[in-house]
C-alpha cells in the first residue's frame, strides 16, 4: 500500500528535500561547527584565547544606548571588539561601506511631448 | 486504515491536478519560512559560537569604575586578587578605541593591548595569520592588524589586492606591506608609530575585523596610561566552575569595580542576538499572517469544476467528513511542501552568507567587510520551525474545508 505513496510525486519531493536539508543540517553542524573537526571554529576560539578576552561582538550597550551626544563610544561596547551594528552609526567600516553607500541623484531634463 | 490511505493519496492527487491553485498557496509558505529559516540558522550560529566561546574566556574580568562609568583600573590590586582561591592566571589588558580619519571617512578601530609575556598556549594561534607574524614577548612598537584594518589603510593583504585596490584612493605602487610603518594619529590627539609586522586572516574577522593588536607598554604610551593602570584585568582560574564564587569575592573586595564572569559574557551575547532578531520576527508575523490569510482566501474559493466534482463524490457515497479530511490533507501537504523547500532554501542562503542582507542577519545593520558567518541551529528549533510551518496553514483552511463539504451534490452538479 505504502508503494503507491511513492508513485504520487509529491511524498517522493518531500521525502527527497527533507534527506537533503537534514543531510546538510548534520555536515554542517558535525564539521563546520564542531570545534574538533572545523578549522575555521578553531582559529576563531584561537584569536579568543589569545587576546584573552571577550572579543565577541557584543552589542548590548549599543541597543539600549541609543543617545548620539554621548559621544562617537556612545554605540560601542566597554568591553573590546565590541561592534555597532546599527547603519547610522557606520563608526567600524573599510572604504568598501563607503562605496556601497554611494548614491548619485541628477536631473535629467524632460523632452516636452507637443500635442498635434 | 487503508481507506485513510486512499484519501491521502486523493488529496496528493488534487495538489498535482489543480497546479495553479498548488503553486499559488506553496510559494509564499516557501517565503514565509525561508525568511524564518536563514534569520534563525544565522542567529544560532553566534549563539553556538559564543558559548563555545565560553570555555575559551577568562573566567573573570575586572572593570575599574570611575565615576559610574568605566575607567582605567588600577594593578595595585592584583597581589590581592592572586590571594583569591582557585585563582592561576591575573593579566591586566590596555586597550581602547580610536577614532580616526582616514581620507573622508570617520572610523573607530579598537587598540588591544596584550601582555605579550602572558599569553596562553595556543599553537592554533599560528594558522590565523594571513602574513607575516604575531607579537612575540619583548615586542615595541610593532603591530598586528586585522584584516579589515589591513585593507582600509592600503595593506597588501591575500588576493584581495585588487579588490583592495578598487576600493582605496590609493595606487597599486602605493599599496603597503608586512614591515612598513604606520603613523597613527587618531582624532583625540593620541600619536604613536609602529611597525606592522602581521595581519589576521580574512576567516577570523568575526572577532578581529576592526582589531589593532600592540603589546601593553605600547598600548600604555599610546592612549596616555600610567605604569599601574590597565582597561581591564584578566582572571583565569585552575577551576571555572567556582568562577561565580571567586567573582563574588573580588566584587567585595574591591570597591568601584566591575566583575564579569565568562557565563554572563556568554549569556550577553546570546541574548543580543536573540534582541536583535527583533525586527526580523516583527517581520516574519507580518509575513505570516498574510500568508495564513492568503491561504484562507485560496482554499475558501471553489472553483466550478471542483464544486462538480465534490458534487459527484457525494453524489457516489462520499461523506462530508471524507470531503473535509482530503481538503485538510491537502492543506497539509502543501504546508509540508512549502515548509520543506523554504526551510532548506532559507539554510542554503544563511550557509552562503545571506548575500544582500548579511548586515540585517547578523547584525541591526552593517559589518563590513565581508566574512565567514556561523550557521548553525539546534534540531528542537528546527522541528519547531516545521510545526510553525505546517499546522497553522492546516488549521486555518478547516473551516475552508468544511464549507466544501457541506456543498449540495444536486447543485454543485448543476452549477
Amino acid at each position: 500500500m505504502f508503494k503507491y505513496f511513492f508513485h504520487q510525486r509529491i511524498f517522493l519531493i518531500i521525502l527527497i528535500l527533507q534527506i537533503i536539508f537534514w543531510s546538510i543540517y548534520l555536515i554542517n553542524e558535525s564539521i563546520n561547527m564542531n570545534y574538533s573537526r572545523s578549522h575555521d571554529t578553531q582559529m576563531r576560539m584561537s584569536v579568543i584565547k589569545t587576546l584573552g578576552g571577550p572579543c565577541i561582538p557584543i552589542i548590548a550597550q549599543c541597543c539600549t544606548s541609543r543617545n548620539i551626544s554621548e559621544g562617537i563610544y556612545a554605540r560601542r561596547s566597554d568591553l573590546p571588539g565590541g561592534y555597532c551594528f546599527h547603519s547610522d552609526c557606520d563608526l567600524i567600516n573599510t572604504r568598501k561601506l563607503h562605496k556601497e553607500k554611494y548614491y548619485k541623484i541628477s536631473l535629467s531634463k524632460k523632452k516636452r511631448i507637443v500635442s498635434q | 486504515m487503508k481507506k485513510y490511505l486512499n484519501l491521502f493519496l486523493v488529496a496528493a492527487q488534487n495538489l498535482r491536478r489543480y497546479k495553479a491553485k498548488s503553486i499559488t498557496i506553496t510559494i509564499p509558505i516557501i517565503l514565509m519560512m525561508a525568511v524564518s529559516s536563514f534569520m534563525m540558522f544565522s542567529r544560532g550560529g553566534f549563539a553556538k559560537d559564543a558559548q563555545m566561546a565560553r570555555e575559551f574566556l577568562p573566567d573573570i574580568t575586572i572593570q575599574g569604575i570611575e565615576a559610574g562609568r568605566v575607567g582605567k583600573i588600577s594593578l595595585d590590586i592584583i597581589p590581592e586578587i592572586k590571594k583569591v582561591p582557585h585563582v592561576k592566571i591575573v593579566a591586566p589588558r590596555v586597550w581602547g578605541y580610536l577614532p580616526l580619519k582616514v581620507d573622508d571617512l570617520d572610523i573607530s578601530y579598537t587598540l588591544m593591548g596584550l601582555e605579550l609575556e602572558d599569553i596562553p598556549d595556543n599553537p592554533e594561534f599560528l594558522e590565523v595569520m594571513e602574513d607575516g607574524s604575531f607579537l612575540v614577548p619583548g615586542d615595541r612598537n610593532k603591530i598586528v592588524l586585522g584584516y579589515g584594518v589591513a585593507q582600509t589603510l592600503g595593506f597588501r593583504v591575500g588576493e584581495d589586492i585588487e579588490m583592495a585596490l578598487e576600493l582605496c584612493t590609493i595606487s597599486k605602487s602605493d599599496l603597503k606591506d608586512i614591515g612598513d610603518e604606520i603613523t597613527i594619529d587618531d582624532t583625540l590627539g593620541n600619536h604613536g608609530k609602529f611597525k606592522v609586522i602581521g595581519i589576521l586572516k580574512n576567516r577570523v574577522q568575526v572577532y578581529s575585523a576592526d582589531l589593532m593588536i600592540v603589546s601593553n607598554d605600547d598600548a600604555r604610551d599610546f592612549f596616555g596610561y600610567a605604569k599601574n593602570e590597565a582597561s581591564d584585568i584578566l582572571v583565569y582560574l585552575d577551576e571555572s566552575g567556582s568562577a561565580d564564587r571567586a567573582a563574588l569575592m573580588i566584587s567585595q573586595l574591591f570597591t568601584n569595580t566591575r566583575v564579569m564572569t565568562a557565563k554572563a559574557l556568554t549569556n550577553l551575547v546570546v541574548e543580543a542576538f536573540g534582541r536583535r532578531s527583533g525586527t526580523f520576527s516583527a517581520m516574519w508575523l507580518m509575513l505570516f499572517s498574510t500568508v495564513l490569510m492568503f491561504a484562507w482566501s485560496q482554499t475558501t474559493h471553489i472553483s466550478v469544476d471542483a464544486g462538480k466534482e465534490i458534487g459527484i463524490l457525494k453524489s457516489i457515497g462520499w461523506q462530508t467528513g471524507d470531503i473535509i479530511l482530503v481538503k485538510m490533507v491537502e492543506s497539509l501537504l502543501y504546508g509540508f511542501l512549502g515548509t520543506s523547500i523554504g526551510i532548506l532554501l532559507g539554510f542554503v542562503y544563511a550557509l552562503m552568507g545571506t548575500p544582500g542582507i548579511s548586515g540585517y542577519c547578523i547584525g541591526c545593520a552593517s559589518i563590513y567587510p565581508k566574512f565567514p558567518v556561523p550557521v548553525s541551529c539546534d534540531a528542537g528549533s528546527i522541528i519547531l520551525l516545521f510545526l510553525i510551518g505546517v499546522i497553522p496553514v492546516t488549521l486555518i483552511t478547516a473551516i475552508p474545508a468544511w464549507l466544501a463539504g457541506t456543498i449540495d451534490p444536486d447543485k454543485a452538479i448543476k452549477s
